[in-house]
């Protein structure tokens, strides 16, 4: 079911001003920074990962019943230095946080039953030197 | 019939409440069917004697909600609030050969359980009504 949540988590995000505003310039062939599982070289900051962490579907007799599904959604920034701000990201947690809780997703050829944030995800990350923040949240969704 | 070897319940499981099925919201099944032990044990007996005394039966069921028409919480709570009898089936066997079936009653109905955020699961016991109790069938 990941093709199918993906794309009605992108789309949800990719389709709000207000977060999409929040974002760095997207790397090239991109529209938006917003990327599945990790950003591609040239990617500008800041911009948001997203991926699948969990996925746990319950069965009644007949079949599936839902899908259970843990989303990690981050913001991701490498502040310029001396800046050591963590505004960007935690602005765009907020944003997602806004957007997702109990937002309305369009998963094709299932129904959404539930889409909150569950779990608060910040961290700050150093990479040969370079200082990365990191915040977001894990987000829960079921369907069926 | 032929040997059908161990058995999971799952997709060829069917659990039907008056020809409705409702296999895909119910996820745990548990048929009790049991006969009193009578105690006839004489005064110059020195081990203890049975006979069976009367049957009590039941169908125990974990059950999602469903609020479509044909779905759990039409179905059962047309036989709960309006104290009316229903034929529960139970399959469950991979060849669809057995068949528990069993008149029944449902005495308390919680149609809604869970806190924020679970799975809106209902416990269901029928009760059973008929004189027959739970009768296995082959087809």
């Amino acid at each position: 079911m990941s093709v199918a949540v993906r794309r009605a988590l992108y789309g949800k995000m990719a389709a709000d001003v207000t977060l999409v505003a929040l974002l760095g310039i997207p790397a090239t062939g991109y529209t938006k920074s917003i990327y599945h599982q990790f950003a591609p070289e040239g990617a500008g900051f800041p911009y948001i990962v997203f991926n699948k962490e969990s996925g746990n579907p319950s069965y009644g007799f007949g079949g599936r019943a839902l899908d259970d599904e843990l989303w990690l959604i981050k913001g991701v920034d490498r502040p310029v230095p001396p800046s050591t701000s963590t505004d960007a990201v935690e602005n765009i947690a907020s944003r997602l946080d806004a957007l997702l809780t109990d937002g309305a997703i369009s998963i094709s050829g299932y129904t959404q039953r539930w889409l909150r944030r569950e779990m608060d995800v910040e961290y700050p990350e150093e990479i040969d030197g370079v200082a990365y923040r990191h915040a977001g949240a894990q987000y829960r969704l079921i369907y069926r | 019939m032929p040997s059908s070897g161990p058995q999971v319940l799952g997709p060829v499981s069917t659990f039907t409440v008056n020809g409705t099925d409702i296999s895909d919201f119910v996820t745990n099944v548990t048929i009790e069917d049991s006969r009193e032990e009578v105690d006839v044990t004489g005064f110059t007996q020195d081990t203890r004697s049975f006979i069976p005394g009367l049957r009590d039966a039941s169908i125990n069921a974990t059950i999602l909600q469903g609020y479509g028409s044909n779905e759990p919480d039409a179905v059962l709570g047309n036989l709960y609030y309006n104290n009316l009898a229903g034929t529960v089936k139970v399959n469950p066997d991979t060849n669809g050969t057995v068949v528990y079936t069993m008149i029944s009653k449902i005495y308390s109905f919680s149609p809604v359980s869970g806190a924020v955020g679970d799975r809106n699961e209902i416990e269901v016991t029928f009760r059973n009504f008929g004189t027959a109790g739970i009768t296995r069938g082959t087809s």
